[in-house]
């Protein structure tokens, strides 16, 4: 049995699969633009700016989601035929250059000829797990990055409509800060023990150049999702307040 | 035992022979706002628009607001 035969009803399930849920989690209710902004929205031709690019975001993100599987099942049909198979990824990792046992190599203008730090790596290996890894760690980015989109832009078309103080959106501010701790959380543990083990594989046979496992958190980050959570507590209370003012005769 | 303010406007309104519009217009209150009042939907009630109520309708705060006893149910109205 050849693999065409195989992979052209596959493809077809798997499109019908998208399709199922996209009709399940009612995409087209979540794409569509609920109505002109009022006159009396502020700054209606910004949001207006900011709607279209979190649209191109929301179908870019979707498309990467959606293109995951079938880029997996042909970077493992390709892999499976050529013994030669490698594949670019950016890791996270340590690195640590002692420049003195480094043959040949000189330096002026330094004290220490140490070059040290954490930084992403482009790394081009063969290397399976570190291919999986990427890979899951970008569908995770593009599904976190997606309900971001989503729930921004829910924000956005509440704010052109003229509906600054409510409960949802109080609600929208709150996942989007609930996403950004999960994200800066869980970054950091993918960063050392998942790139760790990656990087743990490499050898050189100068003991100058050094990959570590590496760890480090995004203050800035966590900072910002604690500010979102806290704020979408302000606004709660001044939706309510809000509400209240609209019942006022 | 809680309590609730209900609001009688609407028997004022039968009694005064008028319309929620006509009022709207003398009072100087939008339909809508006195639809709310008169559905007891409001949170609350300005002394200014109780008192234009009151004269409209020549009637006294307490012909329009009554304190009510019921079982589980909150108290919707204040008046600020």
């Amino acid at each position: 049995m050849s693999i065409a035969t195989l992979l052209i009803p596959a493809a077809f399930l798997y499109a019908g699969l998208v399709y199922w849920l996209l009709l399940r989690f009612n995409f087209k209710a979540l794409w569509q633009d609920n109505g002109s902004p009022t006159p009396t929205a502020a700054g209606a031709s910004l949001t207006g700016v900011v709607k279209r690019l979190l649209d191109f975001f929301l179908v870019l993100y979707l498309f990467l989601i959606v293109m995951w599987l079938p880029f997996i099942v042909v970077m493992a049909l390709s892999q499976a035929g050529n013994p030669g198979w490698g594949f670019d990824i950016i890791a996270f990792s340590g690195f640590n250059i002692d420049i003195n046992a480094l043959a040949g190599v000189e330096f002026t203008g330094l004290r220490n000829p140490e070059i040290s730090g954490k930084t992403s790596v482009n790394l081009d290996t063969s290397n399976l797990f570190a291919f999986y890894l990427f890979a899951s760690s970008q569908l995770i980015a593009a599904i976190t990055a997606f309900y971001g989109v989503v729930q921004l832009r829910a924000l956005i078309l509440s704010l052109r409509k003229g509906l600054s103080f409510t409960a949802e959106n109080a609600i929208r501010i709150k996942r989007i800060g609930y996403v950004v701790l999960a994200w800066n959380l869980a970054n950091p543990l993918m960063q050392y023990f998942g790139w760790g083990r990656v990087i743990q594989d490499f050898s050189f046979t100068t003991g100058g150049v050094q990959l570590y496992p590496a760890f480090e958190i995004n203050g800035g980050g966590l900072f910002l999702a604690t500010l979102l959570i806290v704020l979408s507590g302000v606004l709660r209370e001044a939706a309510a307040l809000s509400k209240e003012h609209e019942l006022t005769i | 035992m809680s309590a609730e303010i209900k609001v009688h406007l609407d028997l004022l309104l039968v009694q005064r022979k008028m319309t929620l519009t006509d009022l709207s217009e003398t009072v100087g209150v939008t339909l809508a706002n006195l639809s709310i009042l008169k559905r007891g939907k409001a949170k609350a009630i300005r002394f200014t628009t109780l008192v234009a109520i009151c004269e409209a309708l020549q009637c006294q705060p307490g012909d329009l607001l009554k304190l009510e006893y019921g079982v589980g149910v909150k108290c919707q109205s204040k008046i600020i």
